[in-house]
């Protein structure tokens, strides 16, 4: 079914179509509030609240972005809002990012490809819930700055030094634990 | 995109198998709350316009014995003065000497009113 038949649908109040958003987006969206929370039992919470509210608040949906980029603005939201509210999101704030300049790893590293997922878990941890979310909507969800820059409401430029920021912080640690392992 | 980091290792999470009955459960639970609360507000609003037109029917019906009340007592005084003034000259005796002084001074403060 189209999107915007699905939306429409939706509108009306139809269950049928929030299932066929719930089968072509739950997992995409679980898997964003488990990377943001870090917590299985929370990411579903965030996964059933979206879902939830998503009759409510499609309305206010004007169709200028696509829903799965939608989606993605509802779940980082809802995530950043228990994070501050747990008073979690100290994990580590950007201000330390900036202090790894991306000179740091430069090219003289050779590419390191093969990550062992549990010390790629690790590096991630690094990031704050944000910046990790916006990592792994670009490099595993394969989403463009442009959807980001939506999402996050911030400008394409922005977003880009933040990718680049993270992903230098991650890379070197994996790096580092690699040489040492 | 060689600089991007490679997820593929990642373990991939897939909603749990009651997850989908939950939403469902949920937005019928909040639907029938929201039904719940309009016949309550509605009810609300019924209840207090009832109170209020019992509060007006209460408050008319005292004002309105009170006026009823007065009106009877003032007919009351003016048919016995009539029967009083008609009987006057009737009879054979002056009448004027069987009233006490009381009633006759209250009957002239009647009259003068």
């Amino acid at each position: 079914m189209d999107e915007k038949v699905i939306i429409k649908k939706i509108k009306e109040g139809s269950r049928e179509a929030l299932g066929m958003l719930w089968k072509a987006h739950s997992t995409n969206v679980l898997n964003l509030a488990f990377r943001m929370l870090k917590n299985r039992d929370e990411a579903e919470d965030v996964l059933m609240d979206i879902f939830v509210s998503v009759p409510g608040k499609i309305g206010k949906f004007r169709g200028e972005s696509a829903l799965n980029t939608w989606l993605y603005r509802l779940t980082v939201n809802e995530c950043l809002m228990r994070l501050r509210s747990k008073k979690r999101h100290a994990e580590l704030e950007e201000e330390h990012i900036e202090l790894v300049t991306v000179s740091a790893i430069g090219s003289k590293h050779e590419e390191q490809t093969d990550y062992d997922p549990e010390l790629l878990e690790i590096g991630l941890s690094k990031l704050s819930a944000e910046t990790r979310s916006m990592l792994w909507l670009k490099d595993a969800e394969d989403l463009g700055v442009k959807d980001l820059s939506e999402i996050y409401n911030m400008p394409e430029g922005t977003i880009k030094a933040r990718l680049s920021r993270a992903r230098t912080v991650v890379k070197n640690y994996l790096q580092e634990n690699v040489n040492y392992a | 995109m060689r600089d991007q980091i490679d997820f593929s290792k990642l373990e991939r999470i897939k909603p749990r198998k009651d997850s989908w009955e939950t939403v469902c459960a949920r937005l019928d639970s909040s639907k029938k709350q929201k039904f719940l609360k309009l016949v309550q507000t509605r009810s609300i609003y019924a209840l207090a316009a009832s109170l209020i037109v019992v509060a007006f029917v209460a408050v008319f019906t005292m004002f309105n014995q009170m006026d009823t009340e007065a009106l009877l007592i003032k007919n009351a005084a003016s048919d016995e003065l009539v029967s009083w003034y008609n009987d006057l000259g009737e009879t054979s005796d002056d009448e004027l000497e069987n009233l006490d002084t009381y009633q006759s001074i209250s009957y002239l403060l009647q009259e003068t009113k």
